[in-house]
């Protein structure tokens, strides 16, 4: 997995490119919380086009995000979504805990 | 009855990708369609990571085997491993609406599956899973 941030002003975009798994997804949810909690940023997209797979860890890892979130009053996003994360979101029964844009621009 | 694949891999998580891989290539070529086959993966996948959570509590230096065989309308898979003794089956599964970060291993487990069972085998911990094909599940 490969994560790649771009930042602009108070905004990030999360470029996650790979398999999101117990292997991977510690390095995607550190970077999550850490543009929340040091970086001053309020909104994170977590741009998911590029991930084909996600595990119940990744899962975990974006529910954090969402958490994070909540706390800071900001934004979490998740573009992208591709059939197979998007079916473990829906057995997970989260799919309509996130708020899901197909596109980056599709986020207001 | 002797699997018709079988891999072992070490205790480490990033040998998880290679379990997925063959269990999509033997998901796919017993004629599973892909919502299934990814199904199976998840699965497997989860059962192979609580053992190493779990049955290992992260020591990377136990093993994990996964084996797969076709059964009547669909596929078995087992997942065996020698840790600790670890019955996912009765580990407590949280509310899926609850938001909280972790604990859905198991829950996708047995949504992605037909059955999951467990059983200690000559001392070691053997997770056994089904899935069949749409048309017998139906």
């Amino acid at each position: 997995m490969d994560l790649n941030v771009k930042r602009d002003g108070a905004k990030s975009v999360v470029y996650v490119v790979g398999d999101i798994d117990l292997h991977t997804s510690p390095e995607l949810r550190e970077m999550v919380l850490d543009l929340f909690r040091n970086r001053q940023q309020s909104q994170v997209i977590v741009n998911l086009a590029e991930v084909a797979y996600i595990d119940s860890s990744g899962i975990a890892s974006l529910v954090e995000g969402l958490q994070e979130a909540r706390k800071q009053n900001g934004r979490f996003v998740l573009v992208g979504l591709r059939d197979g994360p998007r079916h473990v979101l829906e057995l997970t029964r989260l799919l309509s805990v996130f708020e899901i844009a197909e596109t980056e621009e599709g986020v207001s | 009855m002797a699997a018709e694949v079988e891999i072992t891999v070490v205790s480490h998580p990033r040998w998880l990708r290679v379990i997925r891989r063959v269990l999509a290539e033997y998901a796919e070529s017993k004629g599973l369609d892909s919502q299934s086959a990814h199904e199976v993966v998840l699965a497997v996948d989860e059962a192979a990571a609580n053992v190493i959570k779990h049955s290992y509590q992260g020591d990377p230096g136990g093993r994990v085997t996964v084996a797969a065989s076709e059964v009547a309308g669909g596929i078995e898979v087992e997942i065996i491993d020698n840790g600790e003794p670890f019955d996912p089956i009765h580990h407590p599964v949280p509310a899926p609406d609850e938001i909280r970060a972790g604990g859905r291993g198991v829950f996708l487990m047995q949504a992605a599956m037909d059955s999951v069972e467990y059983e200690q085998r000559d001392g070691r911990n053997c997770v056994r899973m089904r899935k069949l094909s749409k048309a017998h599940a139906e």
